[in-house]
């Protein structure tokens, strides 16, 4: 079987794992935002509330109705870059992954000649190394059995051949000196015989 | 075969409902602060156009010797058409006022109501004395 290019086109591949952690950098990124609000607004807000002169609370009130007017366009227009940033860089794990379940798949149906090959900035390389020697192996493994199997499928050919022989002319070749085998007994012998399940000796 | 140890189909309904709850909470939380925040910022922005607009006012008076009779919230001219504010601060006085709803004098005074730019459009009296909300 040949080997198929898997390719990645889309963005959001596993929808479940980048929605999460798509929604946690969001999450954080707005938790950070709060925290740096604060400490940037805070000043004006104490001034506003203080006992301070009124002319002081008049500027730490339009100070603070400007960063009102000028700060949320920014923010906005930051956690909207993060979260598609957070789906750039899920999306370096999620592709993987993804790569990974489609040549799981391609083995399971058989292909063992399928190897994972990831892009050049994706994580997980190591598994992707791990994954391709797994399927090396594997492979390496099968085409050994079936080397044995053709061995053994010759053999039993030629065994085959001989008791057909031996069946057909008992004089001229020896018969097995087994124990309570005959040489009638050879064809119910063959009959009975199939792979994986010993010869019916009863 | 090995059981798989994680589920790896995203949240847990448990986990989408702390992480949702937690945000609202935080987010609920903040906005209700920041706007307090920002409407008792549009309040003083509005106490202080008043004051501004006060001062402007003695100054008119200063030179008049009376109080403008009626003003007009468009120009900030008097009934004669003369400026009763320094007509650079037109602008910045509109900006920081919702609506201009009233103006009356006598000789020695005046009543000028205004409604700021607060969410509850607080109505501000500015009187010689005092600005009272």
């Amino acid at each position: 079987m040949g080997m198929r290019k898997i390719k990645r086109k889309k963005y959001f591949l596993n929808k479940a794992i980048q929605a999460k952690y798509l929604v946690l950098s969001i999450a954080c990124l707005l938790a950070y935002t709060l925290i740096l609000l604060g400490t940037i607004f805070a000043p004006y807000i104490l001034a506003m509330y203080s006992s301070a002169p009124f002319a002081e609370k008049a500027v730490a009130a339009e100070a603070l109705l400007m960063l009102h007017t000028k700060a949320w366009p920014g923010i906005g227009l930051v956690v909207l870059l993060f979260g598609l940033g957070t789906v750039f860089l899920t999306h370096k794990m999620a592709g993987p992954i993804y790569v990974f379940q489609m040549i799981i798949k391609e083995w399971i149906k058989g292909n063992l000649t399928a190897r994972v090959r990831l892009r050049a900035g994706d994580d997980l390389q190591e598994m992707k190394d791990d994954l391709n020697h797994l399927a090396e192996t594997m492979e390496c493994l099968l085409r050994n059995l079936e080397g044995e199997h053709q061995k053994l499928y010759r053999y039993i050919s030629q065994l085959e051949g001989a008791l057909k022989a031996v069946g057909n002319n008992p004089d001229s070749v020896p018969g097995p000196d087994t124990p309570g085998i005959d040489k009638e007994s050879i064809p119910r012998l063959l009959s009975n015989y199939t792979f994986g399940k010993p010869p019916d000796t009863d | 075969m090995i059981p798989s140890p994680h589920n790896t189909k995203g949240f847990s309904l448990m986990e989408l409902i702390a992480v949702m709850v937690i945000m609202v909470a935080m987010i609920g939380f903040f906005v209700r602060a920041y706007n307090s925040f920002v409407d008792k910022a549009k309040l003083t922005s509005s106490i202080s156009a008043l004051k501004t607009l006060k001062s402007e006012i003695d100054n008119y008076s200063h030179a008049k010797g009376s109080f403008p009779a009626s003003i007009d919230f468009n120009s900030f001219t008097d009934q004669d058409g003369a400026p009763v504010i320094d007509q650079t601060l037109v602008a910045d006085l509109k900006l920081r006022i919702n609506t201009w709803e009233s103006y009356s004098s006598t000789k020695d005074s005046y009543i000028l109501q205004a409604r700021a730019k607060n969410s509850a459009n607080a109505l501000l009296t500015l009187t010689p004395k005092d600005i009272t909300y």
